[in-house]
């Protein structure tokens, strides 16, 4: 009784099996093996969307231009938004800030850092202070910026 | 005498380009991406004789399996180039590709080395995702018997 082969598997790869014609003559051979790996992600920036920043005062009552505050009041800027990697990449790197002025002065920042993120994910900056100064249309500026770390 | 004789040979491996640029030599154990081809480099020197018997016909076969991690192999895709970049054989779905070459006799004592190049892949693999890639060159030759000579011929 012989043994007939039902299936052949190899972990190892098998070395090519190339018979020559039979009029040819080897004159020599060589062979190699490799491992095949994924391509390693592309890394690039940041890609920003769907931003929207809102005023609100400390009982959480949305402000809009000519509200009127007493001095003293705590003013929440909240900042919304889309993160996701710059299109082409896979991994996106980078920062967002939400910097606020009061009357022309600095009044807060805050910023996330996004290090290899690879797909979209929703965001929140909130910056508070205090309005310390009295008077008629004291403008508050609010700004979302982003900057690519790749 | 004999004619023409073979005096040196040589096969080296690459990691490349669809287009059959070598970017770095590479041996087994090497890591390649999906994206990368392995490019073969093989030449045969041959030396004329001084004698007027038999020339030289030799033959360059490259062939190519990708692998996953059942066991499951399929054929790569080999393309074979002559030295002006032509593609002279597409085995996209054989096992080899092939090509012969047969070399000018002058009686000199002069050689003559012809060198033929092999673009095996992509490695992103075909019904399978390939793990694994081997690859494997072979030179032939055979004695071709000239009208005035001898029979026979020495590698």
């Amino acid at each position: 009784m012989t043994w007939e082969k039902v299936v052949e598997v190899s972990l190892v790869p098998m070395e090519e099996a190339v018979e020559p014609a039979a009029d040819w003559e080897q004159v020599t051979s060589k062979s190699i093996t490799v491992n095949v790996v994924p391509p390693a992600p592309s890394e690039g920036g940041i890609r920003v969307t769907n931003a929207n920043i809102v005023f609100k005062d400390e009982n959480g009552n949305v402000l809009n231009s000519g509200a009127t505050l007493e001095q003293g009041t705590t003013i929440q800027v909240i900042a919304t938004y889309t993160v996701a990697p710059e299109s082409g990449v896979d991994k996106g790197y980078g920062d967002v800030r939400l910097s606020v002025k009061f009357n022309g002065v600095d009044v807060g920042s805050d910023s996330r850092n996004y290090s290899g993120i690879t797909g979209s994910q929703s965001g929140t900056i909130t910056v508070s202070f205090t309005a310390s100064q009295t008077g008629n249309n004291i403008p508050v500026y609010a700004v979302l910026e982003k900057r690519d770390n790749k | 005498m004999p004619g023409q004789r073979i005096v040196d040979w040589d096969i080296r491996y690459y990691k490349g380009d669809a287009d059959g640029n070598t970017i770095q030599e590479i041996n087994s154990g090497a890591e390649l991406t999906q994206d990368d081809y392995i490019v073969v480099v093989a030449s045969v020197t041959v030396e004329d004789g001084s004698a007027l018997n038999y020339a030289k016909d030799v033959q360059w076969r490259f062939s190519a399996s990708g692998y996953d991690n059942a066991g499951h192999s399929e054929n790569v895709r080999v393309r074979v180039l002559d030295e002006n970049g032509n593609v002279v054989d597409d085995a996209a779905g054989d096992a080899y590709a092939t090509y012969s070459f047969g070399l000018d006799y002058t009686g000199d004592g002069s050689r003559h080395t012809k060198t033929f190049k092999a673009i095996i892949g992509p490695l992103s693999g075909g019904v399978y995702i390939w793990t694994a890639a081997s690859a494997s060159t072979y030179i032939y030759k055979r004695d071709v018997i000239m009208p005035t000579g001898e029979e026979g011929g020495e590698a």
